[in-house]
């Protein structure tokens, strides 16, 4: 039981935190914008809207497979 | 409105003055990246070993169920402080640049959470310019330091892991050459050559 209170708390805090971390980051890029090229982005192709798409969709992913591990253990 | 002047649309960054436009900017290379890079691998490893690996059963006959269940939420307390970790990392990445505009150098080094600072240098200021690229990583991956000394006397100021050193070392040097012009006419003096 304490275990699964722990797993709510935590993905609860995780998920808001990378709510925050969105919005933050959001706010800052659509204030102070660059025109990217293949010269600046990240090994030249990896724009930023898609390491934050990976971040949203990878904590959610992360939720599940932590659900998976507490449910087959 | 006056198209010169700079508002929360067109700005590039904070800080930015009134008729300042950008010449170049870059990011750190990304070889700066790479322990956070090796950290996710060893992430993965870790989850897919605890949901593939045949040894986690085996280890639930050494210990007891309450220790076996701290351990499971230890480690996903830990992957889920790493996961947030690593992609702050890049995020900050993104945001610390170096830019060069027709005015100065800036270096911003802004992260989201808790730090925002900048460096800048006028290009008036900039006595000498040199650049580094030492060793074979450098060399092949095209990555080194560039050292700006200034006029003031105050301590030479470096910028690490630069993209394309040689690059910027002449782009800083032709912008400078630019801007010394454009005052000099300004100043309704003679145009001259410059060298830095």
């Amino acid at each position: 039981m304490t275990t699964w209170i722990l797993f709510t708390v935590l993905h609860t805090v995780s998920i808001g935190f990378a709510l925050l971390t969105l919005w933050r980051l959001y706010r800052y890029i659509r204030r102070y914008r660059f025109d990217e090229s293949k010269y600046t982005l990240l090994f030249g192709f990896v724009h930023l809207k898609w390491i934050a798409l990976s971040y949203f969709a990878l904590t959610g992913f992360w939720v599940l497979v932590s659900f998976l591990v507490l449910t087959v253990q | 409105m006056d198209e010169g002047l700079i508002n929360n649309i067109n700005r590039n960054f904070k800080g930015q003055q009134p008729n300042e436009t950008v010449h170049s900017f870059c990011r750190k290379h990304w070889v700066v990246l790479v322990p956070y890079f090796m950290g996710l691998i060893l992430m993965v490893g870790i989850i897919v070993i605890s949901l593939f690996s045949p040894y986690l059963n085996y280890l639930k006959d050494f210990i007891t169920a309450p220790i076996y269940n701290l351990l499971i939420s230890i480690g996903i307390i830990g992957i889920t402080y790493f996961h947030h970790y690593f992609f702050l990392r890049i995020f900050d990445y993104y945001l610390q640049t170096f830019i060069i505009t027709n005015y100065r150098v800036v270096q911003l080094n802004q992260t989201l959470y808790f730090h925002d600072s900048r460096d800048s240098i006028d290009l008036q200021e900039i006595q000498d310019l040199e650049f580094n690229q030492d060793g074979i990583f450098k060399t092949i991956f095209n990555y080194g330091e560039l050292t700006i000394t200034i006029s003031s006397g105050d301590a030479p100021k470096t910028f690490h892991h630069l993209p394309h050193p040689e690059y910027h070392f002449r782009k800083i040097n032709k912008t400078k050459r630019e801007y010394i012009t454009v005052r000099r006419l300004q100043k309704g003096l003679p145009e001259e050559e410059v060298t830095v």
